[in-house]
Parts: C-alpha cells; structure tokens; sequence
C-alpha cells in the first residue's frame, strides 16, 4: 500500500496506518527537532510528542495539505514551547567530536550554529525547514502560516545573513 | 554572492546525531498501547450530548434564573410605567439572556485536555461547531419565549418585538465573538461582562426618550439594524469556527 493510502487512512484513526506513519515520518521529525534542541534524547521526546498530538487531532491535518506539513507545524509549536520553557542552548551533540581529528569538525559545526543562532527566529526555522528539511517553499508557507513573497522574503535574508556569518 | 547550493554544503557541517532506534520503537508501541483499545468513534448524538454535559448544571440555573428576573422585571415595569418605555427597557435587558452563559462559553473555547481526549473521537472543528450550536439552541429558546412573553405582555406584533430584543442580543453576541477572536480568552467573564453591560447601558439611554427611538415610523430602521447584526453575528461565529479549530490555537499553549 502507498503512503497516500496510509495517510487516508490514518485521518480515520485506524493505528495501524499510524504505524506506518510513524516509521515514515519519525526520522525527518526527529532531525527538525534535533536541529532545534541540538540533543538526542530531548528531540526524541519531542518527536514523540508530535505524533501523539498528531493522532489526538488529525483531523485537523487537511488544514495542511500534506500530512508531513501538518506534523512540521506540531514539531514547530513544540520546539518553541520547548524553547520558552528551557531558555537555554544545549550543547551536548559537540561531545561526540573527540580527538585531534574531530576537532575541525567540531569547529565547523560551531560555526555553523553560531550563524544559525543570529538569524531571527523566523528566518531561522524556514533556512532550517528549506536546507535541512529540503521542503519547497510553498510548503514552507503552508508550515509558517505565511504568503508565498513573506516566505521568500524572509528566506533571502536569512541566507544574506547566512552568507555574511559563513564567508 | 554565495550560491543556495554552497551554503547547503556549509550547513550540512552540522550533523544530525541519529535517533535511538529502541527509543523510536518503544515510542511507537507507547502510542499505539494508548490508543489502540480506546473507543475511536461515536455516534454524532453521544458526543453532543458529552459536549452539553460540558456546561455546568449552575450555567443552565443562572440562565433561568436570569428569565425569571427578566419575566418579573416586565411584569412589574408594565404596571409602573408608559407602554413605550417597558418596551425600551425590555429591550435593553435582553442582552443579560447571555451574559450568564459567559463563563461557560469562554471556557469552551480554551482547548485543555478534555478537548484534546474529545478531538480523538470528532474534529475540533465538530466539538466547536457542536458547542457554538448548544448554546445557539439555548439562546433561541430563551429569547423566543423572551419575545412571545413580551409581545403578550405589551400587546405588540411580534415581529416589532423581534426587531426591539434580537438587535441588542446581536450586538453583545457579536462582542463576545470579537473578544474571543481578535482578545485573549483571559479574563473573558469581566471582559463580557463589561461588554454586555455596556450594550444594556446604551439601549437603556434610548428608552429615556422611547418617542422617539420605538416609534413605529423607525421600525424600519430596527429591521435594517436585525439584518445587519445577524450578519456579523454569522460571519463572526463562522471565523471562530475556523480560528478555534486550529492546531497553532492549540499547541501553541501546550
């Protein structure tokens, strides 16, 4: 069965679609949080989260188009709450770069949080929703709530910033 | 200028540490234990009638206590005072029919876990739909036996009796579907209190000089006033519909 078929399915609560769904999505789920909370056990729990609110109202979900969409406007509202509750950065996923080698790495990967730290928090999540999470930009709007030209808009200053902070 | 395609490659620097697979799988069996033996539908009558018992027992005895006062209120007014002025004044009391539906009606709107545990069975679309529809019956009931009491009271026509009462009611209606659409839902009783007293206050202001406001060569003006308001009151409720049922209404609280 496809996973058209599945979603179908899935919006009349039938847990065995659910299944798939979760399989599907969870990875995609869990590297937006990821990117969010920069740590594994905080961003699995998130992502679990947004499929048990995603199955407790799916019906809600043909506001979205796709059900992707639909779970990335979940993910966003609980990385934001997440954020609102914690205020704080984790740093716990540099751990993993150890040694000499590792140590450009772990660099890199510095920087590149500390540009994606100084874009605001709405260019922040449609560079992560556009290069990470590779969605078009028309889902991008979908996803924020926003008009095709703000989602642009605020794409091609995101990446002015970005260009600025990774040259 | 740095191309989309370098900057991709720059970002890419910051790996995704991957997920815990056991982790995933036990997630997975969580949510299906949790919702794989509850019920998963019920019929559109049940869950109405969950979505009344929603309302507590002491909104619906503030309600009659409120036509009590209002039925007894016009009997005592028709006595003391000149027929024009009982009709303004009725007509100035009738918005006091909702505002003791206030709390109830605010809280209905501010999604908790009940919601979330009725939006497994319906939509949240239904259950504001189903709600906004009980208290409409309620409202309906009250003000149509509001109207045919006073109409046989003050022998009027009915249809001016519609106009005098149904007017003031819109008007604090569509207040509290503008505070709960474009306010916060804090504080919603004092807000429509105020609101509902406000309209009271005002109509109560025309019936001082009901010559000239209650005239039956204004009665035009009253239809005109009943269409325009219960179009708001449509297009108002309509987008509260919309906006309650919202997932960004209701996680963002979460």
């Amino acid at each position: 069965m496809k996973i058209a078929q599945h979603e179908r399915l899935f919006r009349k609560k039938n847990i065995e679609d659910f299944g798939v769904i979760y399989e599907t999505y969870y990875t995609k789920i869990y590297e937006y949080c990821f990117r969010h909370v920069s740590n594994r056990e905080t961003a699995q729990d998130l992502a679990q989260d947004v499929f048990v609110k995603a199955f407790s109202a799916i019906d809600g979900y043909s506001d979205y188009g796709k059900i992707l969409n639909y779970l990335y406007v979940i993910a966003k509202n609980l990385c934001t709450d997440h954020y609102r509750k914690k205020k704080t950065i984790s740093f716990d996923d540099l751990d993993l770069y150890e040694g000499e080698d590792e140590m450009s790495k772990r660099e890199d990967v510095l920087v590149v949080r500390n540009a994606l730290r100084k874009l605001s928090d709405i260019e922040r999540e449609i560079v992560i929703l556009r290069f990470y999470q590779d969605l078009k930009i028309k889902d991008i709007a979908t996803i924020m709530g926003m008009t095709l030209s703000t989602t642009k808009y605020h794409l091609k200053k995101g990446i002015q910033e970005l260009e600025r902070c990774l040259k | 200028m740095m191309r989309e395609k370098e900057i991709k490659k720059k970002l890419m620097a910051y790996e995704v540490v991957a997920a815990d697979l056991e982790k995933m799988n036990a997630g997975k069996k969580e949510i299906e234990k949790m919702y794989g033996t509850r019920k998963k539908s019920i019929s559109y009558g049940a869950f109405l009638i969950e979505q009344v018992r929603f309302i507590q027992l002491s909104s619906w005895l503030l309600e009659g206590m409120v036509l009590l006062f209002l039925f007894v209120s016009a009997c005592m007014l028709v006595d003391s005072m000149d027929y024009l002025e009982a009709v303004g004044l009725s007509s100035a009391l009738t918005p006091l029919i909702i505002v003791m539906q206030a709390e109830a009606f605010g809280k209905s709107f501010s999604f908790k876990m009940n919601e979330l545990e009725a939006a497994t069975k319906f939509s949240l679309k239904h259950l504001v739909t189903a709600r906004l529809c009980i208290f409409g019956v309620v409202n309906l009931v009250s003000l149509s036996a509001w109207i045919v009491f006073l109409s046989h009271l003050l022998k009027m026509h009915i249809l001016y009796m519609i106009a005098y009462t149904c007017v003031p009611f819109n008007i604090a209606t569509i207040g509290m579907f503008l505070i709960l659409l474009y306010g916060s839902e804090q504080d919603f009783i004092y807000k429509a209190g105020a609101l509902t007293l406000m309209v009271v206050v005002v109509f109560f202001g025309f019936s001082i000089r009901p010559q000239i406001y209650y005239a039956k060569n204004m009665i035009s003006v009253w239809i005109v006033l009943l269409g325009l308001t219960a179009f708001v009151q449509g297009v108002s409720a309509f987008k509260l519909i919309k906006k309650a049922a919202t997932f960004h209404n209701v996680y963002a609280k979460s």
